[in-house]
This record gives C-alpha cells, sequence and structure tokens, in this order.
C-alpha cells in the first residue's frame, strides 16, 4: 500500500518537474519563437544592427562615428564578450549577458525585454550565421575560485601586468593611455581605431567589472580587437591570473568580490 | 570697411580665445548627459550629433522616452521603496548651456529712423552663452512619461517653462496609441522638427513701439510665421520670424499618434487651445492638425522619411483694421522630408500659409498667403568635426507696406571636443541684393557668430 | 575484416569534379587497420549494428569496384613581371631585438628559374569524407620578429600550432574576415598553443603587438594542394584523374585560375607566368 502511495507521488512529482520544464522561458527554437524573435528584432535592435543583422542599421553608424566599435554584424562577425574559447562562438548565455546588462556607451541594458523575449532574440540573430549550426559553444571550465586579493598578490598582479605587456597599451597606471594607445596604433578587425580600456574606470568595462567578469575577460580576450586571450599562458596557473585580477581591481581602489 | 575689419579682428579673437578653451579640455569625457546617464550610453547612440536624433533616438522619442520595442518604464536602475521612486535624480535631470561668446552683425543702412539705437549697426560683440535649459524628463512607471524644460534666456531675460507634458505610450497595442499631453511642440516627431536644428535660432529685434521689425532673425524660415502684421490674441504684434502653429516651440493642447502598420507609417493628430495663446484660453476656437510620415529604415546605414501635415487655425490671430481688431483664421500646409546616409544628414520642409477669414476692408493691403522653404546638411568632416549648411527662404505675406522676402544661406563649423561640449563658428549671408531695399530683410547682410553647446 | 574500402567519386551531371576522396590502398592502410578495429567494437555491442555496417561497405565496394586512376600535378609558378617594391615598416616596438626596420618581401623570385616562391596552389573542390590520417601539427612560429612560415597550408581538421622563440612578447591574432579564429598572448617562452582549422579558406595572421609581422595560412578541405619551394616548384601527387580547376594564390599577387586534365599514371606538368601585379585578382 505504501509502496504504491509512494509510487504515485513519484509520479506527481515527475509530472511536475515535466510540466516546470515546459513551462521553461528559453523557447524551444521553432518557427514560431523565430518569428516572435524577428518582430522584437526589428522594433528594438535593427536600429543599430540592420534589418539583416549586417550591423548596418541606419543609426548603427553614429556608435563611434569613425572609431571601433561599430554594431555587431550576427551575419559574420565573430564575438567579442564570450567565456569561451578565442574565435570560438559564444555561448546562448554569454548573448544572454550582453542583452541583460548593455554594454557601457553602445549599447543599452535591454531587461525591459522580458526573459522569453530575450530567448527569442537570441535564437533569432543565431540563425543568420550558419557557423552557430556547426559549431557547439563550449565555455572555458575556471577550476579555482577567487581567493581574497592579499598585499603581496597584488604587488605579483603588478609584476604580472607589466610582465604581460599590459602596459603598453594600458598605460602605467591602467589609465588606457600605453605608447601602443597613444601612438594611434590600435586597431579593430575592420581597422578601426580602438581605445585602450581605462583600467581604472571599471564602469567602462565593455565585458562586466567584477572579478570574475575581469577574469573571465583576460582569459578569452576580446576577438576583434587587438586584446588578446590569455586562457593558455595562464592554464595550470589560474591563481596567478587572480593575482592579476586583484590588481587591475586595486587600479579603481575596489576590493575583493 | 573699418567696421568689417573689426569684425574680422573680433572674430579671429573669439577663435583663438575658444581654441585657448579646447587647450584646456583634453581628458575624454567622463560623464554623459541626461538620458545616456540612465541608460550609460554615449550621446550618438541616440544623436547623429546633438540635438538632432538619429533613427533609434526618433524611435526612443516616440515610445515616451523608453528603448524602441519595449515598455521599460525606466526600470533600467529604477530604485524604489514601496511606492516610493528612489531613482537617482541625475538619471531624469539633464542641462544644456549653450550660445554665443562672440557675435557680429553686418548691415548695409546703419540705424534706419524708425529703429531703436543702438540694434541696427554693425557691432562686434562677447557674450556669456546665454541660453540656459533645465531638462528633467523619463519614464514614471510603464509607458507613463514625463518632459519639461525649464529655460532661461539671458538676452530674451526670460526664464520660464518652454515645453511640459506627459505622455501615454502604446494603448492597445505596441505603437498603436501614443498620447501627449500639455505644452507639446507638435513637430517632434515631423520629418523636420523645429527645434531640432544644429544652426540655432538667432534673435530678430522688433521695434517696440513702432512693431516695425529692424533686424531680420535666423530660424528656419519655413518654420517660422512669414506674415508681417499679424497679432496674437492679446494684441502683441508676432514677428514674422516666431515659430508658429505646427512648428512652435510649444502649445498647449494634446495629440495622438502612432504607427499601427509597422515602422513605414505614422500618423498623428492633435488639438490645440489655439496658436497664439497666451496662459489659459480664451475659447474661440481650438487649432486642430494632423500629420502623416513614411519611413524607410531599415539597412545599409541608410533612412529617409517623408512627412505632410495641415494645420487649421480657428482664431488663432487678429490683425487690425481701420477699426480695431478682427480675428482671422491661420493655416499651414507643410510636407517634409530627410535621408540620411551614415555621417550624412540632410532634412528639408516647405510649408504654405494661408489667412482666411480675413475682413475684406484689410483685404487690399494684405497679402493672404506666405510660403517658406528650408533645406539643411550636416556631415561629420573629421570625427569630431560637423559641418552644416541651410538655405532659408521666406516669401513673406501679411502687411503690404512691410513684407519682405528673405534668403539667407548658413554655415557652421562644429568641433566637438568632447561628445557633450562643442565649439562652433557660423556665419550667414543675405542672398538677395542689398540694392532691393532697407526693409530688415535686406539691411542685414551677414552675420558671424562663435559659441559654445554644453550638455550635461 | 579484409573489406577494402574504395571510395567512390561522385561527378555531378555536369562533369565538375565535387567529391574526391584520398584513401588508396597505398597512402593509408592505418586508416583501414582503424577501421577495422572500429567495425570490431561495433560488433561485440551489436551485431545488428554491424551487420548494417557490413552491408553498406559490400555496397560502396560493389558500386565502385575499379580504384581510381590517379596522376601527379606538378610544374613551375614563374613571374616576370615588373619588380614589386618590398614593404618597409619602421619598428616602433622591441626594436632592440626586431631591429629598427622591418622588410616584409613582396615577392621572391629565384634568380635562375624565374619561379615565385611561396604561392599556393590547389585544386577546387569540396570536402572529402573519409578520415586521413591525422596530419603533423602545422607549426607557425614568431622567430625574430617574423612568422615562420610566412604562407602555410593546411587541410581542414589539422592543428595549428603557435609558437613564440623570441624573448619578446606576441600576440598572434588569426582571423578569416571579420571573424577572429584564434587571438592569444604568446610571451617569451609560451607553451605552444593549438588549435584545429575549422573551415577552408584564406587565414590572415597578425601580431598585434608587431604591425610589421604578417602570414597567412590556407586550409583545404582536401588534400590536393602545395606551396611553391623557393624554385618556384611545386607537386601535388594521387590527383584524380580528369579535369580540374587550378587556383594559384599568392599574397602580394592575387589570385589566378587555370584548368588541367590529369591523365590516369602520369605525370602532368604546368608552369604558369604570373601576370603582372594589376592584372592579378586579389583573393
Amino acid at each position: 500500500m505504501h509502496v504504491t502511495r509512494l509510487k504515485y507521488v513519484a509520479i506527481l512529482i515527475v509530472m511536475g518537474l515535466c510540466a516546470s520544464t515546459a513551462q521553461a522561458v528559453k523557447p524551444p527554437l521553432n518557427r514560431d519563437t523565430l518569428t516572435e524573435g524577428r518582430r522584437i528584432y526589428e522594433q528594438a535592435c535593427a536600429w543599430c544592427h540592420g534589418i539583416g543583422g549586417e550591423g548596418d542599421g541606419p543609426a548603427g553608424w553614429f556608435i563611434g562615428r569613425y572609431s571601433s566599435p561599430r554594431p555587431r554584424n550576427f551575419v559574420k562577425d565573430g564575438y567579442k564578450l564570450r567565456s569561451t574559447a578565442s574565435g570560438e562562438l559564444p555561448t546562448d548565455q554569454d548573448l544572454f549577458k550582453v542583452i541583460t546588462r548593455g554594454i557601457p556607451g553602445v549599447m543599452p541594458s535591454y531587461r525591459s525585454l522580458n526573459e522569453q523575449e530575450r530567448w527569442q532574440v537570441i535564437a533569432y540573430l543565431k540563425s543568420w550565421n550558419p557557423a552557430f549550426k556547426e559549431e557547439q559553444p563550449v565555455p572555458l571550465t575556471f577550476p579555482s575560485g577567487p581567493q581574497g586579493p592579499t598585499e603581496a598578490g597584488i604587488q605579483n598582479g603588478r609584476n604580472l601586468y607589466v610582465k604581460y605587456d599590459c602596459r603598453v597599451c594600458h598605460g602605467d597606471n591602467g589609465e588606457g593611455d600605453g605608447p601602443e594607445a597613444t601612438a594611434g596604433h590600435l586597431r579593430d578587425t575592420y581597422e578601426l581605431p580602438i581605445r585602450a580600456t581605462k583600467l581604472t574606470d571599471p564602469s567602462s568595462f565593455k565585458n562586466g567589472a567584477s572579478p570574475q567578469d575581469i577574469f573571465r575577460t583576460l582569459m578569452t580576450g576580446m576577438d576583434g580587437t587587438p586584446m588578446p586571450a590569455y586562457a593558455n599562458e595562464f592554464a595550470g596557473q589560474e591563481e596567478a591570473l587572480w593575482e592579476l585580477v586583484w590588481y587591475l581591481r586595486s587600479l579603481s581602489g575596489q576590493e575583493g568580490s | 570697411m573699418p567696421s568689417k575689419h573689426a569684425a574680422i579682428r573680433a572674430a579671429i579673437t573669439g577663435l583663438a580665445l575658444l581654441s585657448g578653451i579646447s587647450a584646456l579640455s583634453v581628458q575624454p569625457a567622463q560623464a554623459i548627459p541626461a538620458f545616456a546617464r540612465k541608460y550609460t550610453l554615449d550621446c550618438v547612440a541616440c544623436h547623429t550629433a546633438p540635438p538632432r536624433l538619429n533613427t533609434f533616438g526618433e524611435r526612443f522619442l516616440e515610445n515616451g522616452y523608453q528603448l524602441p520595442g519595449t515598455e521599460d518604464g525606466g526600470i533600467t536602475g529604477k530604485k524604489s521603496l514601496g511606492d516610493l521612486s528612489l531613482d537617482d535624480f541625475a538619471n531624469y535631470t539633464g542641462v544644456r548651456l549653450r550660445g554665443n561668446v562672440l557675435r557680429s552683425h553686418h548691415f548695409k543702412q546703419q540705424n534706419p529712423p524708425i529703429a531703436d539705437r543702438g540694434t541696427v549697426h554693425n557691432n562686434s560683440e562677447f557674450g556669456f552663452p546665454e541660453i540656459f535649459s533645465l531638462f528633467t524628463a523619463g519614464s514614471l512607471t510603464k509607458n507613463i512619461g514625463f518632459f519639461a524644460e525649464l529655460e532661461s534666456n539671458l538676452e530674451e531675460s526670460s526664464t520660464g517653462i518652454e515645453r511640459a507634458f506627459m505622455t501615454f505610450n502604446n494603448l492597445g497595442g505596441n505603437n498603436l496609441v501614443n498620447i501627449r499631453v500639455g505644452r507639446i511642440d507638435p513637430s517632434a516627431t515631423f520629418s523636420f522638427s523645429t527645434l531640432r536644428q544644429q544652426l540655432e535660432f538667432v534673435g530678430d529685434s522688433v521695434n517696440t513701439s513702432t512693431n516695425m521689425v529692424q533686424r531680420a532673425g535666423l530660424f528656419p524660415l519655413a518654420a517660422s510665421a512669414k506674415f508681417y502684421g499679424l497679432h496674437n490674441r492679446s494684441g502683441s504684434v508676432i514677428s514674422p520670424y516666431a515659430p508658429s502653429l505646427y512648428n512652435a516651440v510649444a502649445e498647449t493642447g494634446i495629440e495622438v499618434r502612432g504607427r499601427p502598420f509597422g515602422d513605414w507609417f505614422m500618423y498623428q493628430i492633435g488639438l490645440l487651445n489655439g496658436a497664439n495663446e497666451t496662459f489659459g484660453d480664451s475659447n474661440r476656437g481650438k487649432d486642430v492638425y494632423g500629420a502623416v510620415r513614411f519611413d524607410y529604415a531599415r539597412t545599409a546605414h541608410f533612412s529617409a522619411s517623408l512627412s505632410g501635415f495641415a494645420y487649421l487655425g480657428n482664431s488663432n490671430a487678429t490683425i487690425l483694421t481701420g477699426t480695431g481688431q478682427a480675428d482671422v483664421n491661420w493655416h499651414r500646409y507643410g510636407i517634409a522630408a530627410h535621408v540620411r546616409y551614415k555621417m550624412f544628414d540632410l532634412y528639408g520642409m516647405y510649408t504654405l500659409d494661408r489667412i482666411a477669414h480675413m475682413p475684406t476692408a484689410a483685404l487690399t493691403s494684405f497679402d493672404t498667403s506666405a510660403s517658406g522653404l528650408s533645406l539643411a546638411l550636416d556631415t561629420y568632416v573629421t570625427n569630431r568635426t560637423l559641418l552644416s549648411l541651410r538655405y532659408d527662404h521666406m516669401d513673406a505675406g501679411g502687411d503690404l507696406s512691410q513684407r519682405t522676402s528673405q534668403s539667407f544661406a548658413g554655415f557652421q563649423l562644429k568641433q566637438y571636443l568632447r561628445s557633450n561640449v562643442a565649439i562652433f563658428a557660423r556665419t550667414d549671408h543675405n542672398l538677395r541684393r542689398a540694392e532691393d531695399g532697407n526693409a530688415a530683410a535686406r539691411n542685414l547682410r551677414h552675420a558671424l557668430f562663435a559659441g559654445i553647446d554644453i550638455a550635461y | 575484416m579484409g573489406i577494402s574500402v574504395v571510395p567512390p567519386i561522385l561527378i555531378r551531371p555536369g562533369g565538375k569534379l565535387t567529391h574526391i576522396m584520398t584513401s588508396s590502398q597505398t597512402s593509408s592502410p592505418q586508416s583501414h587497420s582503424e577501421q577495422a578495429t572500429t567495425v570490431g567494437a561495433t560488433y561485440s555491442v551489436t551485431s545488428l549494428l554491424f551487420f548494417a555496417t557490413l552491408l553498406l561497405a559490400v555496397q560502396e565496394t560493389t558500386l565502385v569496384r575499379a580504384e581510381p586512376p590517379t596522376g601527379t600535378l606538378s610544374g613551375r609558378i614563374m613571374y616576370a613581371g615588373p619588380a614589386i617594391p618590398d614593404q618597409v615598416f619602421e619598428v616602433n616596438r622591441d626594436s632592440a631585438f626586431c631591429g629598427a626596420q622591418a622588410t616584409i618581401r613582396a615577392v621572391a623570385i629565384h634568380l635562375k628559374t624565374r619561379g615565385l616562391e611561396g604561392a599556393v596552389v590547389s585544386i577546387d573542390g569540396d570536402a572529402t569524407s573519409l578520415p586521413l590520417p591525422p596530419p603533423p601539427p602545422l607549426v607557425l612560429t614568431n622567430n625574430r620578429c617574423s612568422f615562420t612560415p610566412r604562407v602555410a597550408v593546411g587541410i581542414v581538421g589539422q592543428q595549428v600550432e603557435i609558437r613564440n622563440e623570441d624573448p619578446v612578447m606576441h600576440n598572434t591574432h588569426i582571423s578569416m574576415g571579420p571573424r577572429t579564429f584564434v587571438n592569444v598572448a604568446m610571451i617569451p617562452a609560451s607553451r605552444p598553443v593549438g588549435k584545429p582549422l575549422k573551415q577552408p579558406g584564406i587565414y590572415t595572421v597578425k601580431c598585434d603587438a608587431h604591425k610589421f609581422m604578417q602570414a597567412n595560412v590556407l586550409a583545404f578541405a582536401h588534400p590536393y594542394f602545395s606551396v611553391t619551394d623557393e624554385t618556384g616548384a611545386f607537386r601535388i601527387p594521387d590527383l584524380p584523374a580528369g579535369e580540374h580547376h587550378v587556383t594559384i594564390w599568392h599574397e602580394t599577387l592575387g589570385t589566378i585560375h587555370q584548368t588541367v586534365t590529369i591523365s590516369a599514371q602520369g605525370q602532368t606538368s604546368m608552369t604558369l607566368d604570373y601576370p603582372n601585379h594589376a592584372a592579378a585578382r586579389k583573393p
């Protein structure tokens, strides 16, 4: 008797789980999702990214005018803001994060689209680039979590800042005024001039300013810009990279997470 | 001639001064003005070059200060405590300071008999940026927005609310019905927006006792009144250079607007207390207007629009007859277009004004029709330098003894020291021959201005 | 198992070669044994799958029993046009090590043969579906502030291995069009970075730290390609007989096309003069 009851309970639980899965916000990839994604895209995104996703919307030119960044071309561009290795496509979560957060200076946060709408737009914009069908982006795994910053760690972070030539673009004091930057040598993939991020101003960090964000940016690099990925340099020595993160945070007076 | 040299000397001094100012500001922009602050965006996300809007900015405006395609209600960064909104004041407030550090007018005829002493003579003077505007705008909650602009104009010694209204958006569906109520600028969403000109308004001068125009104004003349001898309801003369009717800076009323069939088509219907009403409503009659706009804005960095409006005034002006005042109906019809490709922004408007219900006694001395044409082109010539050209033409109407048509060409270079700080130098030239008479529209031969435009 | 899988050659009605397979008894015994092991493993799991596999294999062998005749295309690419000045860059970073100036040779012409070095000769065609023996990594070395080799060719799936032998930091940025393939920091004594070539095409290799460093990687979906040596000579063996469209690419001179007919079991020779710089079509 008890066993039967438990069975029923189990069935109910399983059914409940199924039901909640069916109501999951991330919609399945089907025609309805794409249609809805397209409707939202054309009302919210096409102004800059263009109706065909080629980054050529009527307002897009004004972002940066003659300098980087221009709105992303969803048809053929790579992606800067990712959790995946250099050269890889972003994961859906990466795209979701950008739409939700926006990019300081150039793209507003679209938190005002509800979660499902954001997923619908993502499904639609991915449909332009066939690589999304061929490749399965896998986020990099970051084995060790952040240790808190220490005096010695920050000092070592500074040493790494010099060792890895960060100062050449970002400047000795992180003001974005390194010799390469001031000489105007920095160019993006379209040969547009691009500024080195001012590391003393975390609110301008395009890929986020939390310790995890900075760590991820260093690991993945910013594809299409002169900012390389450091994942290979720090493979197996993630603690050292965390020290660099703490140093970068210290430039704006920020403590640990 | 010596005065001309003096003007040039003054201009050079002014420009040297400006470059001095620019040399002081070498750091890149730290803060970004007004809405930009709230959405953490650069000015050019919404503007081609402030105050001109790009397509994204236009749709943001239409959506009641919410991101296009959304009903954000200002939720971005919104803090609240129960029903109390504790948003950062700065996210709802912006200031703009603009005006001329130097201006120089050059006339054919110095101080004609009727002119006020000191107003019409060649002069080059330094000033301080004289127009200070305080904006507060945003959305109170989902689909309910507000806008208020307080302007203080040193030169006109006036301070007051310029525009102030509430917006109610997306009623009945996305972009189906949007309402604005209050002191609104009807042309805000038109292809040619009166208020969004790179070449700022330069004030005219009207003799207070004789009501004669003694110095011509430099305006987008298609948007201006164009009639000589019209008066407002309280009997004061309306300058032919005053922005009016559909193209007024602000009139009190209500307007409904939307894009029910998609982005390509917009309708607009408005009902106003009546143009040229002082505060309150004399209830002589309401003015109505309607406009349609067709848009192409999709791809290849290209957008274009074509719009038309009809504005039907009802006892919205008076004229003086031999025996007293008489109400007239003042109508305006206009078409406008814009074409924008990358940095290249071309826009123009043609308007035709008619006075109806003229008292027959006054018909012989009054031209009941007038027209105006304004064409403007803005383009960046470097990443930080904006070149603007404007052609203005007014085929004036009204009192036959005064009316004079006017054609001017303006040229301006604006240097953006930062996204929100610009200096400019501008010259305007009379295209009519100097021999064509001594009226103000002919007497002003050219003018030169240099100034600053700061938004924060 | 003893079943020799001979690849089919699929010919479109128009006669254009669309599907080339490379495995022959001589070139890839390794792949056969691998396949055999796979089939055996499958058997141990489920005999049903095994029979299906066997059936398919037999079907294939019966479809194309005859060995495809192959030949070798060899020859020389030459350039007799006007001299093209080398690009000279002022070195503005690490000049203590890299030197004050860096020169990028526009064209390298052999004195005796007038042959053009570093041209890539390849056959137009689609992907092979048969697994090839994994080729050794395509090594791209940052060496004395330049890339070695300047022109690297590989097959899709092949590992590109980036190395740095210099005592200065390099920033190797490989991209195809606007999409980055890999963009990695390479400090002195970095461990090599490897990544398989994803799709066929021309990859540009740059160093974001040293603007004067450049190279190209050309990836193909088939093994029929060759880079000319310092005498301009190239050789592509085991080409299926028949008519082929040949593309010749050079980083400065651009791309030219040619059609050749490969005779079975023989040598086909092709000697080609690059047209003048202006006439060549850039990639």
